[in-house]
């Protein structure tokens, strides 16, 4: 009878310290959820904004203004663009070098 | 029963009184245990049941807390506008506005002075007045950025304080103005999109996709005001239509204002001349015109009309631009542009067949509405007299929208469907449109579109390897009742094809009172201002669209045209 009363008292002691522990720790983990979220709003509300400066930046007028002052880039035109089959290839192409001084020559290598 | 107390002083009695006493004692004392375990059972069970309760069946606190949905991302109470390529064109930002406690404030003079080195358009003498006062509440600035916010919480001045706000944003500015319109403080829509689709907007937490693509719209915006300063345009606009869907892929109206700050537009930067104004189209109207000639069956291609002498209306003669002076067949008459041959041609088909033909192309309604709501009605002749008729051939007496003009073209020269116009991207296909007229008319009326692009007045706008399909029209400006000999509206209208029969694109300029320049050789006409402008847009937007110029242009499907010279 007195083992047993022992042995009852050792289990609700450690049932109690386990349960305070599990919920301190729960404490923590909420506070650090609440905490994530907190950031996470956060960073949401600046990936918002930093989207709305990035599309800014990228107002296509501005684009064009310093490709104009700082790169030799023009707008594409059309004889730039060529069909698959035009592309010269090694292998089922005799006048390979030929062609490729062609389209070199017309600007579009 | 004569209870008695079970203590260890009993023992000393005798020993049979002892063994009765002890038996009474034990039954005591088992009853005593019964209830006592009784009373603990029933406590234990009712800490289990709680415990139960707690645990089972009722739904603890964290799981809405962890469980709770995190992706369906910020709301800002008010949705964003994108282009067709993901571009942000409008956002609701949250911001931050500064406002001070004056009781709070140690030295009002101090904080103003520190207050100007970071926000140095405040007005000091109103600030300090202010700060000095013994109010609790006072704005100081509304909708600061996050680094003036940062730097004014730097300068540690107690008594400020910052209140979260929204504001909407067009990144974009004057770019897409009057597509999106604008919100009033409280962030509804009072312009453009913003007021067309104001009810999804404010609901709705996914963003709202346009049609409109923002590289074709700056192309556009971009040439047309190159060729207003060019010419010496007082104003201008410039669209794009997709002519399988409907879809309004460019859009904009000049000049412009910016609309994150609305207040500050002038009446006339206001106004979106693409849909909301109307105008004379002149020649342009000549499409519809042979159109109907050919619909009505009053001509074929080859049918002659005499253009060798003006024609005589009332007081007032009608000549050509540059006239032939001679008869003219119908496809003449169009490719030359001649006044006195489309005049023959309504007169011919008459009043009734005439405007049956123009209320199918729409242009004597009000447009199908959609997401703006800014949309002019044309402007309709009460009374249909044969003047009214020959002006109308060649495009005076009726005014119409751009807009309106470019859904017109969509039908007579993209296959004979009538569509509706948008600016919500398509997702659901190419739609079945009404079928006004026929398609072999409309592929006629698109061939002879390119021969004024490849030997008529659009010269200008020939991009060699595409396959371009234009109509310019010059109609001089009326002022009150009278119109004016030197100032005119030139409009310019092309169809941009994958092939000869396959149109794709309409495009639109229209510049207001382009000037006689020495290098158009003192013309003011549309062939030397818009035409150009058309020809700039489409040679920067075709190879973005992708289309691949061609070597050889196919010969037109009509034999009729084999045997032609213009």
């Amino acid at each position: 009878m007195k083992r047993s009363t022992f042995l009852f008292l050792l289990i609700a002691t450690f049932l109690g310290v386990a349960t305070y522990l599990v919920k301190q720790n729960v404490i923590s983990i909420e506070q650090d959820l609440l905490m994530a979220q907190k950031k996470i709003f956060q960073l949401e509300e600046s990936i918002h904004i930093l989207k709305a400066e990035w599309s800014h930046l990228n107002e296509p007028n501005r684009l064009q203004k310093l490709v104009e002052n700082h790169l030799s880039y023009s707008p594409m035109e059309g004889n730039q663009l060529v069909s698959m089959d035009k592309v010269p290839s090694k292998e089922n192409d005799k006048d390979y070098q030929e062609r490729l001084v062609t389209l070199a020559s017309a600007k579009i290598l | 029963m004569n209870h008695q107390p079970f203590t260890p002083s009993l023992a000393s009695l005798t020993r049979e009184r002892f063994s009765v006493s002890l038996k009474h004692a034990m039954d005591v004392a088992r009853t005593r245990l019964l209830v006592a375990t009784a009373i603990f059972s029933f406590g234990i069970l009712i800490i289990g049941g709680r415990l139960f309760e707690l645990t089972v069946i009722r739904h603890g606190e964290e799981p809405s807390i962890a469980e709770q949905d995190l992706t369906s991302g910020l709301r800002t109470g008010r949705a964003d506008i994108i282009d067709r390529q993901g571009q942000i064109l409008a956002t609701t930002i949250t911001t931050s506005s500064l406002y001070a406690n004056a009781k709070q404030i140690i030295n009002a003079e101090e904080a103003a002075q520190k207050l100007l080195t970071i926000l140095p358009n405040l007005n000091v003498k109103d600030i300090l007045k202010r700060l000095q006062s013994d109010r609790p509440f006072i704005w100081i600035a509304r909708h600061l950025t996050p680094v003036q916010r940062h730097e004014i919480l730097r300068l540690g001045i107690p008594g400020l304080s910052f209140m979260r706000d929204q504001r909407r944003i067009y990144p974009h500015g004057h770019l897409v103005a009057h597509v999106l319109g604008y919100t009033d403080i409280d962030n509804r829509g009072i312009a453009g999109i913003e007021k067309g689709m104001d009810s999804v907007l404010s609901s709705q937490n996914e963003p709202l996709q346009l049609s409109l693509d923002l590289r074709f719209q700056h192309i556009v915006r971009d040439e047309v005001l190159k060729g207003m300063e060019e010419f010496g345009a007082v104003g201008g606009c410039g669209a794009i239509m997709d002519i399988r869907t409907g879809e309004i892929i460019a859009m904009s109206s000049l000049p412009d204002y910016d609309p994150n700050h609305p207040t500050q537009a002038t009446e006339d930067q206001l106004f979106n001349k693409v849909t909301l104004g109307t105008y004379e189209v002149g020649s342009i109207m000549k499409v519809a015109n042979t159109g109907l000639a050919l619909e009505s069956g009053v001509a074929t291609l080859a049918t002659k009309f005499d253009a060798s002498h003006p024609l005589k209306v009332g007081r007032f003669p009608i000549t050509d631009f540059k006239g032939k002076n001679r008869w003219l067949n119908l496809a003449e008459v169009f490719v030359y542009s001649s006044n006195i041959g489309s005049a023959k041609i309504a007169l011919a088909a008459g009043a009734e067949k005439q405007q049956a033909f123009l209320k199918k192309l729409g242009y004597l309604d009000p447009p199908p509405s959609f997401e703006l709501p800014e949309v002019g009605a044309p402007l309709v002749p009460k009374r249909w007299r044969e003047a009214t008729m020959i002006t109308v051939s060649y495009g005076y007496g009726l005014s119409v929208s751009p807009i309106q003009t470019m859904l017109g073209i969509m039908t007579l020269a993209g296959g004979g469907e009538r569509k509706k116009p948008t600016l919500i991207l398509n997702r659901a296909g190419i739609p079945k449109g009404e079928q006004v007229i026929s398609r072999n008319i409309s592929r006629t009326l698109l061939q002879l579109m390119r021969y004024v692009v490849t030997a008529g007045t659009s010269r200008k706008a020939n991009i060699p390897g595409y396959y371009i399909f234009a109509k310019s029209g010059t109609a001089n400006l009326r002022v009150g009742r009278h119109y004016q000999t030197d100032r005119v509206m030139a409009n310019f209208v092309a169809v941009l094809g994958k092939a000869m029969d396959d149109p794709r694109y309409v495009i639109y300029v229209m510049l207001d009172d382009p000037k006689r320049l020495q290098k158009t050789y003192g013309y003011n006409t549309a062939g030397w201002n818009a035409a150009p402008v058309g020809g700039r847009i489409i040679a920067r937007m075709a190879p973005m669209m992708g289309f691949v110029p061609f070597e050889h242009e196919s010969e037109p499907l009509d034999p009729f045209f084999r045997n032609v010279k213009f």
